[in-house]
């Protein structure tokens, strides 16, 4: 879609959200329902929005329902089936604790031996594993992947969280945050925050703690505090 | 009493919203509030009852934004509630949906749809497919789409929550999210009926 087919189109989806709001005068209103009339490509994409509309309107009211036709027993038991599940899942973390204490220990090993580069090595990518996580996948692409870049991006994060491969995944993370922070829309414009993320998670993993510095400084001028990324970066830094 | 043949269904829709919304919302009050992850899961779990009770008891009468929105609300009421009994205070950002200017009202939507010109029972099965796929959007779009035409944010509001650098690319994006969610649904349309 072209320029001027694109704005034609933000105005149509302007005039339509305006229609809905009730915030048309009467003489834009009636031009509107005429419009309605006599342009088809117009009319269904009201039509779709309606249906949006009132299936989002619909799906909380079914949640609702759902809500008010269950009993209490049912919900602890809901609650507690996936409060099991999440907790088996952070019992293989926790299962760790003995370890993270050794590896504590060895820090110290390690700084006393080795000096204070081994110690920052062990410092910066722990910072990246704590941290790895703080946007899961799931939050990012949800359901299925339905693009070739939503599958790419997919595949590099979870490399990241793995800490797989690394060194490939932050370089084509670095190319694609170029292309993502750009200030004209392109295709990766919609995953820039956590094209960044991860980009920076995966170079303090791969302790390249300059680069995740520099990194995690641009987003900062972009994602201001006060949002959730421009709030995490903030947090990051502050243990850099 | 409880009608127990729904039981099934029912509960399959909340564990649904469970799934959904646990590891997210675990994550945004961890990243949000620095509360450790059980916390975290303590103020879920019980936010999760509370809402539960609030639908129950009446308390919660209408919906002015979408139930997810509603629920994370009552998240970080809990949070900050914590927070102030162990003496730490936050700035909480302002996060109220920018309501009454942004309400789709029922009768404007209503005239939209009555130009639908198909039957009762395809529409109402038009409706159901709706409501699945509203059900599972992927992000942006989930947050664009659900912030918008349920929860009542302006665009320019939507563009900061969403870390969009200007207004119009957020409305790019809501754009290609409507014409993503067209697509998809008139290929089921065509497949299923």
């Amino acid at each position: 879609m072209d320029e001027s087919n694109i704005d034609k189109v933000l105005i149509d989806d302007e005039r339509i959200s305006l229609f809905m709001q009730g915030k048309m005068s009467a003489e834009e209103e009636a031009l509107f329902k005429e419009e309605l009339k006599s342009n088809a490509e117009l009319r269904q994409r009201a039509i779709f929005q309606a249906r949006l509309v009132k299936g989002m309107k619909q799906a909380d009211e079914e949640l609702v329902n759902a809500f008010k036709e269950t009993d209490k027993q049912t919900i602890v038991e809901i609650l507690n089936r996936s409060d099991k599940k999440s907790k088996n899942k952070a019992n293989n973390i926790r299962k760790f604790s003995p370890a993270r204490w050794m590896a504590y220990a060895a820090s110290i090993i390690i700084i006393v031996f080795v000096g204070y580069k081994g110690y920052d090595y062990y410092d910066t990518t722990s910072l990246g594993k704590q941290y790895a996580n703080a946007f899961p996948i799931e939050f990012i692409v949800r359901g299925d992947a339905d693009t070739d870049i939503e599958k790419e991006l997919t595949k590099l994060f979870d490399n990241v969280s793995k800490s797989e491969n690394l060194k490939e995944t932050t370089a084509r993370l670095a190319e694609l945050w170029e292309i993502a922070k750009q200030d004209t829309y392109n295709d990766y414009t919609d995953h820039a925050p956590y094209i960044g993320w991860n980009l920076a998670i995966g170079y303090l993993k791969d302790y390249e703690k300059n680069k995740a510095i520099r990194i995690l400084t641009e987003m900062q001028q972009i994602y201001p505090s006060g949002t959730l990324i421009g709030n995490t970066i903030g947090l990051l830094m502050k243990e850099l | 009493m409880k009608i127990s043949i729904f039981k099934d269904m029912e509960s399959s829709l909340l564990e649904r919203f469970d799934a959904a919304q646990r590891k997210k919302t675990i994550a945004f009050l961890h990243s949000q509030f620095s509360i450790s992850e059980y916390d975290c899961e303590d103020i879920y779990q019980d936010s999760f009852l509370t809402l539960y009770e609030n639908i129950e008891s009446g308390k919660l009468k209408e919906l002015t934004s979408s139930i997810t929105t509603y629920f994370v609300s009552i998240c970080k009421n809990k949070a900050l509630e914590l927070l102030r009994k162990r003496g730490n205070h936050t700035n909480l950002e302002k996060d109220v949906p920018d309501q009454n200017d942004y309400i789709f009202l029922d009768d404007r939507v209503d005239y939209l749809l009555s130009l639908d010109t198909d039957n009762k029972e395809f529409i109402e099965k038009k409706e159901e497919l709706v409501r699945n796929i509203v059900r599972n959007l992927s992000s942006p779009c989930d947050e664009l789409l659900w912030g918008y035409y349920r929860d009542g944010y302006s665009m320019k509001r939507l563009a900061e929550k969403c870390n969009y650098p200007s207004e119009n690319t957020a409305k790019v994006t809501k754009h290609r999210c409507c014409e993503k969610f067209r697509v998809k649904y008139n290929e089921m349309i065509k497949s299923l009926f």
